[in-house]
C-alpha cells in the first residue's frame, strides 16, 4: 500500500526519542558522539542557571545550512560507519529531557546558524492525530543566520547544543554529580595517569592493538573528565590482556584488573565495559546479562570491539543480536567470563580473605576458642588442591594470587601462634586470681581453722579437709568435753543421733531446739566428714581424691574453695551449738 | 557575541527581572552575557557587542542617563538598547538626550518566555544572596484604573505561564508573583494548587483584587506559606467587596492583622476631574481600622513624574500630605498602620482627617507618643 503523511502518527516521535533511551542522560551520549564525529578536540559540557540548562559545546567542524538540515533528518544519516554516531537520531535525542533543544553551529569561513526545537509541541502533539510532518514543522524553527561578535573570528568552527529548561521530572537526573559519573562511564575520556600511572601500559597496549584512540578533552563545568579506574591499591599489579578471536578473526581486545580485596567491586572500581571507538555500549550490566552463570564483579575491565562486523544497537545500550557474527562472539565472551569467574573462585579459595575477615572479627570480639578452631581448620585447608583456569591469558596473574595467598597464610599462622601465647597467659592469670580468692577465703575462716591450715603448703591445700577435720574434732571435743576415738562416736554423743531403735538419747549439744533437726545436723556433719575423709576407702587403700587430682589446676582450685566454704559453715554451726541442758533451761 | 546587561544604580528591592530574562534569551542565541549594576569598571576583558540597559520608574531616570553616558563612553562601538518602564513611558525624552541609543518599549515578547538567568546575579554584590523566584503567570489586567500604567503598557490580561514548576529556580525559598491582578487570571486555581505543591513561601507582591475574592480563593490562599495577604482599597465604592474579602479570608483561617490594604491617596483624574480627598482617604483608613486590618497608604505619583513625591493633587495640600507621611513614620509601623488598639482608637475617635493624623498636642491635652512597646496615649505628658 502507499503510505501518506497522515498514516504516520505523532506517536512515532515518542518512539524514536523517549522510547529509544532507557535513562535520559543517554541523550548526552548522542551529542558527545556527534561532537566526536565532527572531529572535536575539546568538548565542554556545562550547566547554566542552576541546573536548568545543559550545554554541550565542541570545537568540531560545525555545520552549515545544508549539513544542519541533514542533521535534523530522522532515521537517516550521512555518517559512514567509521564514525560513532550513524543512526541519524542524534539531534532529536534530547526531546524527552527538556523543553527546548537549541543548536548553534558554525563551520570554518561560513556564517553562524541557529535552530530550535520546541519539545513541548512534540510532547503535546503526541496525543493528537495531527500528521507527523506538520508537528515536526511546527516544532522546529527556521534555520536562522546569527551575527558574529567582534571577538569571533571568521575561521572559527563549533557546535553548541543547548538543552534548555530540563523538565522537572528529569532534573533529579541532571545533577552535576550524576552527569559527571555518566560521562566518565560512557565517553572516551583518557585515564587519570596521575592517580594510576600503571594505566599507561594499557594505553600503550591499546595503541599496539590499533584500538582507535578518540580521546578528546571533555570537561564538565570546567573540570576534566577521566575514565576509571582510579584506585591502584585495589588491584593486583598484573594486568590481564585478552584477544577475542573467532575463526581466526580478531573481534575485540580486552584488558582487566583483578581486585586484591574480598567482595564485589562497585563502579568506578569495578565493572567490565564494552567499548566501540572509545564509547561505552550499555553499562557494566550488559556483560552480566550475556553471561549464563553468576559472575562476581571482581574485575575492572574494558572490551574494545575492533571488528566492523559487531554492531551496537541504535540505543547503544546493547548489540545487534541477530547479526551472524555476533553469536560466535557472544560465545567467546561467555567462555572468557566463565574463565574469569573460575579465576575469581580460585582466588577466593586460595587467598581466603573471607575467612581472614571472619577470624579477625572473632579475635576482636574475644572469641578466642572459636578463632582457634577456625584457624586450625583454615591452616589445614591449604593442603587441598585447587584448580586454576587453563585460559592462557589468565596465567600471568596466578603468581600474584599465589603470592597473596602465601601472605595471608603467614598472617593466619601468626594469628595462630599469637592465640597459643594468649591462652596460656590467660590461664596463668586466672589461676593467680583464683589462688588470691582462696587466700581471702581462708583468712575469713575462724582462727583455729586458719592455724591448722597453715601446716600445709602449696598443693597440700588440696587436702585441706584433713586439717579442717582436725580443727573440727578439737572444737567438738572442747564443746562436749568427751574424748572418743572416732569422729562418728563424737558426733553421736554431741547431737544424739545413732541407734535409731533405742529410746531418745540425750544430746550433749544443740544446734536447733527441735530434737529431730538437731539429730539430722549431727548426722549430716558426720556424713560430710566421712565423705571428705573417706576413712573407709583410705583404710582399703583406695585413693579417694583420685578424681580431684586428675583435674586441671583451675578445677582443683575451684573444688577446694567450695569444700572449704562448706567446712567453714559446719565449723561455725558447731561453734554456735550450745550445751543441751543449758538450752533446755 | 557578548552582551552586557546593565542595571542602573537606582534604589530597588528587586533584581532586574527583565535583564535576567534577556540574559537567558541571549544565551539561547549562543551569546555570552554579563550583568552589572551601576557604573562598573569591568576589569575582565569583556568587550560587549551589545549593551542592554534597563530602567525603572520615570523619577529614577538619573541613574539610567548616567549608565548610558558611562557605557557609551567606555564601549563606543557597542550598540546600546534601553528598555524598562522609563524607556517605555518616555521614549522620546530618552531619544532626545541620546539619539544613538535604541529604545525598546513594552515587553520583549521573545525574552519573556525564558526562565530568568538567576545565576548571573551571583556577580552583583547587591543580589548575590537573592533566593526568590519572581513570576508573572499573567501579564496585563482586566481593569483600567485611571491611576495605573499597566493597561497602557501591557493591555488586557493574558496567561504567560500555565505550569510554574519548570520556572522555579532550584534552591530558592520563596515565590514572588508580580501578576498585576492575579485573581483575574483564568488559571488562578491551577496556579494556586501549583504554588501549594511547591511548598515555598508565596508573596503576591502587587496585591490582590478584593473585588474578586471569594471563599474558594480565600481557602486556597490560606493554604499557602506566606506571612500576609495584600489587597487594595483605593476607592470608597469598594467598601462592600473589601468587607466580604476580609470575611472570606478570616473564615479561611487567616488573621485579620495579617491582611494588608494598599490605600491610594493624592490621586486626581484629569479626565473626570475627580480624585480622593483627605476626608475620603481618612474614611478608608477608618474602615480598615474597624476591620482590624493593616492599611498601607500609597501616595500617587503621576506616570510621567520626573521627580519623586513632588506632585500634589488639587484636592490635597502639601501640609496634609506631609501629615500622612509623618504619621506613617511616627505612629506607623514600617510605613503601615497596623490595627494596634491605640491606633485604632485614635482613628475611630477622630472626628476628621486633621485630628486623625495630628501627632502634636491638642487643645484637650491629648498626646500621642510612640514607645518601644507600641503605642500609648497619655493625658499628662507632652510630646514635642
Amino acid at each position: 500500500m502507499e503510505f501518506t503523511d497522515e498514516i504516520i502518527g505523532a506517536r512515532l516521535i515518542e518512539t524514536i526519542t523517549a522510547g529509544l533511551y532507557d535513562g535520559n542522560l543517554n541523550c548526552i551520549r548522542e551529542y558527545i558522539q556527534n561532537s566526536i564525529d565532527a572531529g572535536s578536540k575539546k568538548i565542554d559540557v556545562y550547566f547554566e542557571n542552576g541546573n536548568k540548562n545543559l550545554v554541550i559545546l565542541d570545537d568540531g567542524s560545525g555545520m552549515d545550512e545544508v549539513t544542519l538540515k541533514d542533521a535534523l533528518s530522522l532515521g537517516k544519516s550521512t555518517k559512514n560507519s567509521s564514525q560513532i554516531g550513524w543512526r541519524g537520531i542524534g539531534i532529536w535525542s534530547g526531546v524527552s529531557a527538556c523543553m527546548k533543544i537549541v543548536i548553534i553551529t558554525k563551520m570554518k569561513n561560513k556564517p553562524k546558524f541557529r535552530i530550535e526545537i520546541d519539545n513541548d509541541i512534540l510532547r503535546t502533539a503526541n496525543r493528537s492525530n495531527e500528521p507527523i510532518l506538520k508537528i515536526l514543522s511546527r516544532a522546529t524553527s527556521e534555520i536562522v543566520q546569527r551575527p558574529q561578535g567582534k571577538d569571533e573570528s571568521k575561521d572559527s568552527h563549533f557546535t553548541m547544543v543547548r538543552l534548555e529548561m530540563i523538565l522537572p521530572t528529569q532534573d533529579h537526573l541532571f545533577t552535576d554529580e550524576d552527569v559527571r559519573q555518566y560521562l566518565s562511564k560512557i565517553v572516551p575520556a583518557p585515564f587519570n595517569l596521575a592517580k594510576m600511572p600503571s594505566l599507561a601500559e594499557v594505553e600503550k597496549w591499546l595503541k599496539q592493538k590499533k584500538v582507535p584512540s578518540l580521546c578528546p578533552e571533555i570537561h564538565l563545568n570546567k573540570e576534566k573528565i577521566y575514565r576509571p579506574p582510579f584506585s591502584p591499591s585495589k588491584y593486583y599489579d598484573v594486568i590481564t590482556y585478552h584477544d577475542f578471536v573467532v575463526k581466526g578473526k580478531l573481534l575485540a581486545v580486552g584488558w582487566f584488573l583483578t581486585t586484591k580485596d574480598y567482595g564485589e567491586l562497585k563502579w568506578p572500581d569495578g565493572g567490565i565495559f564494552f567499548k566501540k571507538k572509545g564509547m561505552t555500549i550499555g553499562d557494566e550490566n550488559l556483560i552480566k546479562s550475556f553471561f549464563n552463570g553468576k559472575y562476581n564483579q571482581w574485575q575492572y575491565g574494558e572490551i574494545h570491539i575492533v571488528s566492523e562486523d559487531i554492531h551496537e544497537n541504535a540505543g547503544r545500550n546493547g548489540f545487534e543480536y541477530n547479526n551472524a557474527d555476533f553469536r560466535p562472539f557472544l560465545d567467546d565472551i561467555n567462555h572468557f567470563i566463565a574463565n574469569l569467574q573460575n579465576l575469581n573462585r580460585y582466588k577466593g579459595d586460595v587467598v581466603k580473605l573471607r575467612t581472614f575477615k571472619k577470624i579477625s572479627k572473632d579475635l576482636n570480639e574475644g572469641k578466642i576458642t572459636v578463632a582457634k578452631k577456625e584457624l586450625d581448620n583454615v591452616l589445614k585447608s591449604y593442603t587441598k588442591p585447587r584448580s586454576y583456569p587453563s585460559e592462557g591469558s589468565l596465567r600471568s596473574i596466578k603468581t600474584s594470587i599465589d603470592t597473596h595467598s602465601e601472605e595471608v597464610k603467614s598472617q593466619f599462622e601468626e594469628m595462630r601462634s599469637n592465640i597459643a601465647n594468649t591462652t596460656e597467659e590467660i590461664q596463668a592469670q586466672m589461676i593467680k586470681e583464683q589462688e588470691e580468692e582462696l587466700r581471702k577465703m581462708i583468712s575469713s575462716l575462724p582462727k583455729p581453722v586458719q592455724k591448722s591450715m597453715k601446716r600445709v603448703k602449696g598443693d597440700g591445700l588440696l587436702h585441706p579437709v584433713i586439717t579442717f577435720a582436725d580443727a573440727l574434732e578439737e572444737l567438738l571435743k572442747k564443746k562436749t568435753k568427751q574424748n572418743p576415738e572416732k569422729f562418728g562416736q563424737l558426733t553421736q554423743l554431741a547431737y544424739g543421733w545413732g541407734d535409731v531403735t533405742r529410746a531418745k538419747k540425750e544430746a550433749l549439744l544443740t544446734v536447733h531446739p527441735d530434737y529431730a533437726k538437731n539429730r539430722r545436723f549431727g548426722a549430716m556433719l558426720y556424713a560430710f566428714y566421712d565423705l571428705i575423709i573417706n576413712e573407709y576407702k583410705h583404710e582399703k587403700g583406695n585413693d579417694s581424691l583420685n578424681w580431684l587430682e586428675q583435674t586441671s589446676r583451675e578445677e582443683r582450685l575451684k573444688v577446694t574453695r567450695e569444700v572449704i566454704a562448706v567446712m567453714g559453715l559446719l565449723y561455725r554451726l558447731v561453734e554456735f551449738s550450745e550445751p543441751a541442758d543449758k538450752k533446755s533451761k | 557575541m557578548k552582551i552586557l546587561l546593565v542595571e542602573p544604580h537606582y534604589y530597588t528591592r528587586y533584581p532586574p527581572l527583565g535583564l535576567m530574562k534577556l540574559g537567558s534569551y541571549y544565551r539561547s542565541l549562543g551569546d555570552e552575557i554579563k550583568l552589572v549594576r551601576g557604573l562598573d569598571e569591568l576589569d575582565t576583558n569583556f568587550d560587549p557587542d551589545i549593551i542592554e540597559i534597563t530602567s525603572l520608574f520615570t523619577y529614577a531616570w538619573g541613574p539610567v542617563h548616567e549608565a548610558i553616558e558611562f557605557y557609551h563612553k567606555k564601549f563606543p562601538q557597542a550598540k546600546i538598547t534601553v528598555g524598562g518602564l522609563y524607556a517605555s513611558i518616555m521614549p522620546d525624552r530618552l531619544k532626545d538626550y541620546y539619539p544613538f541609543v535604541k529604545i525598546h518599549t513594552g515587553l520583549h515578547t521573545e525574552a519573556e518566555k525564558y526562565v530568568p538567568a538567576y545565576d548571573i546575579l551571583s556577580t552583583v554584590s547587591k543580589w548575590k544572596d537573592w533566593k526568590s523566584t519572581i513570576l508573572f503567570t499573567t501579564r496585563g489586567c482586566i481593569r483600567k484604573c485611571p491611576f495605573c500604567i499597566v493597561p497602557e503598557l501591557e493591555g488586557k490580561i493574558r496567561t504567560m505561564i500555565t505550569n510554574i514548576e519548570p520556572y522555579i529556580f532550584p534552591g530558592h525559598n520563596e515565590i514572588i508573583l508580580w501578576d498585576n491582578n492575579f485573581l483575574a487570571s483564568k488559571q488562578w486555581k491551577k496556579t494556586l494548587l501549583q504554588l501549594k505543591k511547591s511548598n515555598l513561601k508565596v508573596d503576591f507582591n502587587q496585591g490582590l483584587d478584593a473585588r474578586l475574592m471569594d471563599e474558594e480563593k480565600a481557602s486556597l490562599l490560606a493554604d499557602l506559606k506566606g506571612r500576609n495577604i495584600r489587597l487594595a482599597y483605593d476607592f470608597k465604592s469598594e467598601k462592600d467587596c473589601v468587607e466580604k474579602a476580609v470575611d472570606c479570608l478570616e473564615s479561611a483561617g487567616l488573621r485579620r492583622k495579617d491582611i494588608f490594604f494598599y490605600t491610594l491617596f493624592n490621586f486626581f483624574d484629569t479626565k473626570s476631574k475627580q480624585g480622593d480627598t483627605p476626608e475620603s482617604f481618612f474614611e478608608i483608613i477608618q474602615d480598615i481600622a474597624k476591620l482590624g486590618c493593616v492599611s498601607y497608604p500609597m501616595r500617587y505619583v503621576p506616570i510621567h513624574a520626573l521627580e519623586k513625591n513632588s506632585y500634589i493633587s488639587p484636592l490635597w495640600t502639601h501640609d496634609q500630605i506631609e501629615k500622612v507621611a509623618n504619621a506613617r513614620r511616627v505612629i506607623g509601623f514600617g510605613g503601615a498602620f497596623p490595627a494596634h488598639p491605640g491606633l485604632v482608637d485614635k482613628f475611630l475617635n477622630a472626628k476628621d482627617f486633621d485630628e486623625a493624623f495630628r501627632l502634636w498636642r491638642t487643645k484637650e491635652g491629648k498626646v500621642v507618643q510612640k514607645t518601644m512597646s507600641g503605642l500609648i496615649t497619655s493625658e499628662s505628658e507632652t510630646y514635642v
